[in-house]
């Protein structure tokens, strides 16, 4: 058989995997729609927005211009809300009775003797308070920092879960079309017909593997473009599209390897599920998709520098943070080659062995 | 080329078990040949081992003249296949189904919608040609399936039991299409079945195969010979008097034996016999129905197992 029959073959088997994924649209496009909308617009909007309107109780012991000043400045924006101006003991009680999150004081020897007593249930909400307070106090005490930001400027939690956003999207659709799609096609008889033709199993393969990474690939620029109609701060020009589609590609063959490889070793879905969510929800926790890297402790962040869904993520936040810029992306896109390549011999070897 | 499938003392291991057992047969062009076991008889094991499908542990096939293990792929490219359980893409058209086939085994593309029409036309399905497969009824997906083992012209087609799961109607159907394909499409025919009826009334040669061993080989007709020339009787007579009967019967110079429930009597000319039981009968012995019937394949399997193939 010659090269150009086996090439023949891929795109026999693409072709058809493409006509089944294309029969029920809603299904296959509309999910990564859906998905793209509920994950930027709720979920992120839901966890990653700035807590504001948070209460607070005010005390002044004795007075003082400068104290009254900086009060002033505690509750300018929209963080913090003075709940009231009163004695300690009142103070005191309302903080009790959960009316306020904390308690203020300024004497009149101000700055000296300011103290905070704040709820520490959601660490969120301290930290937010702490840090107004003591951003007021250090601009009194003219000691203020001059930010600028050189990446990212205007960025907000929902532009850092866009790349997250993508990344499932490519990961689940991927996974559909790899390894659930495999074990459908088991279950439905139709993968014996397609072994019993005359073609090598690479072609079945190989096109399978290319009809899941268009699949996953239009899936995930499906998220991009959600993102860019709900209106994000980041970079979406022709440039970062394409390279973005290069990550979600490399990130496409190696989910859809492995899926393949996992579905041609197990004989039932319920199995492929349980070995699929062992590796796949840990290491998407742990991607710095949700939250930076930097935060985990060390008995997990040694995941990180094998993590193939840590370095897309990155990759795809820096070049839509940053742009394309060579140096910054070099690594994750050597490392998403060699895992890929890696899940795709695993898959062949496997899938092979299965017929 | 006279032979189309040849092998000798095919034989497979799953382990500790044996499914397979030294099977020689050789399925000359044109026919149509018949497993015709029990379940778990090993046929479907033979046909995946001559579809290339299962590796073979000893002895040899070779298949539309190519040997099933050297040349796997040539094999492929001259068969077609029905599987036992259903094997086409719910997802797509009927159409769409065949042209995937047809693709597959690398047809000529200016071919191809001539020979899908042809092709459902054979089937009775050419209205349904942009059916959804998951739409279709059990029946027109195994007719599709025939369709589509054939699309390719290949001269030998294998059919694991291809009418199980069937209603009697759609069985018949599917007879005609298989011996269409046969005596109209000149094409061999491998085929295994559980339903005597069905080896009786399609194959032109057939193997009873039981426990992986084939028991006994020969036309339908000659598989009947080798329990002796003869009829058989089945009587039904009032509770209580079988034994009466029994007795008028040994008289008569035959000899009663109970068969799931019935009583049955072995016998030369039983047209001939039938009036002169139900003379001797005549108001000793109530008969409530008499039935003569020529021997059947299951009565063959029956005589070589001595046990029945329902079990």
């Amino acid at each position: 058989m010659s090269i150009a029959d086996d090439l023949g073959d891929v795109y026999t088997i693409w072709h058809k995997e493409m006509l089944v994924w294309l029969r029920n649209p809603i299904i296959g496009i509309a999910r990564s729609a859906i998905f793209g909308i509920i994950f930027l617009l709720v979920f992120a909007r839901a966890i990653g927005g700035d807590v504001s309107n948070l209460p607070v109780a005010v005390v002044r012991l004795g007075a003082s211009p400068a104290g009254d000043a900086f009060i002033a400045d505690v509750f300018e924006g929209p963080a913090l809300h003075m709940a009231t101006d009163t004695s300690y003991a009142e103070a005191l009680a309302l903080f009790r009775a959960q009316k306020v999150k904390a308690v203020v004081v300024v004497t009149a020897d101000f700055p000296r003797g300011v103290r905070l007593l704040v709820d520490g249930t959601s660490p969120t909400v301290r930290s937010a308070i702490a840090g107004r307070i003591k951003q007021a106090l250090l601009a009194r005490n003219d000691a203020g920092l001059q930010e600028e930001v050189l990446y990212g400027y205007g960025l907000d939690y929902v532009d850092f879960l866009v790349p997250t956003a993508i990344m499932m999207v490519v990961a689940f659709t991927g996974i559909f079309a790899g390894g659930i799609g495999l074990l459908q096609d088991r279950e439905k008889g139709s993968l014996a017909a397609t072994l019993l033709a005359p073609v090598r199993m690479e072609s079945i393969l190989v096109g399978k593997l290319l009809s899941g990474v268009t699949q996953a690939v239009t899936g995930g620029t499906i998220a991009l473009l959600v993102a860019i109609f709900i209106g994000t701060g980041l970079r979406t020009g022709p440039a970062e599209i394409l390279m973005l589609m290069v990550v979600m590609t490399l990130l496409g063959f190696a989910i859809i390897g492995a899926s393949i490889a996992i579905a041609s070793s197990v004989s039932e879905l319920q199995v492929f599920l349980l070995v699929f969510q062992l590796f796949l929800m840990p290491l998407w926790i742990l991607s710095g998709g949700i939250y930076p890297v930097e935060s985990q402790p060390a008995y997990l962040s040694w995941i990180v520098p094998f993590n193939p869904l840590h370095y897309a993520i990155d990759a795809m936040r820096a070049v839509m943070a940053r742009g394309v810029i060579f140096e910054s992306i070099a690594v994750d896109i050597a490392y998403l080659t060699f895992f890929s390549s890696l899940m795709v011999a695993f898959a062949t070897r496997r899938f092979k062995r299965q017929v | 080329m006279d032979a189309m499938i040849e092998t000798k003392g095919l034989r497979k291991e799953f382990g500790e078990l044996v499914a397979v057992n030294d099977v020689s047969i050789t399925v000359k062009k044109g026919e149509v040949f018949g497993f015709l076991g029990p379940n778990g008889a090993g046929k479907s094991t033979t046909i995946n081992m001559l579809i290339t499908m299962l590796p073979i542990t000893a002895g040899s096939g070779s298949v539309a003249g190519w040997d099933v293990a050297k040349d796997p792929a040539k094999v492929r490219a001259s068969i077609g296949v029905i599987m036992q359980s259903n094997s086409l893409e719910p997802e797509l058209t009927t159409q769409e189904n065949l042209e995937y086939y047809g693709r597959l085994n690398h047809m000529d593309p200016t071919e191809m919608p001539d020979a899908v029409r042809e092709v459902l036309a054979v089937v009775g399905l050419a209205k349904k040609a942009d059916e959804l497969v998951k739409n279709l009824s059990g029946g027109m997906k195994r007719r599709l399936e025939i369709a589509r083992s054939f699309l390719h012209r290949p001269g030998l087609i294998f059919m694991d039991e291809p009418t199980t799961g069937l209603d009697p109607q759609t069985k018949q159907a599917i007879w005609r299409y298989i011996r269409h394909l046969n005596r109209d499409q000149g094409l061999t025919i491998f085929l295994t079945t559980h339903y005597m009826e069905e080896a009786d009334a399609l194959c032109d040669r057939l193997a009873i195969i039981d426990h992986g061993r084939i028991i006994a080989e020969g036309t339908p007709v000659e598989l009947k010979d080798m329990i002796g020339e003869g009829d058989i009787i089945d009587v039904a007579v009032d509770s209580g008097e079988e034994e009466r009967f029994a007795v008028i019967a040994k008289e008569l110079g035959m000899t009663t034996r109970s068969h799931e429930g019935r009583l049955r009597l072995y016998t030369d000319r039983g047209e001939e016999r039938i009036p002169d039981l139900m003379a001797a009968c005549a108001g000793k012995v109530h008969i409530r129905s008499i039935a003569l019937h020529e021997p059947t394949l299951e009565d063959v399997f029956i005589h070589f197992t001595g046990r029945s193939m329902r079990e």
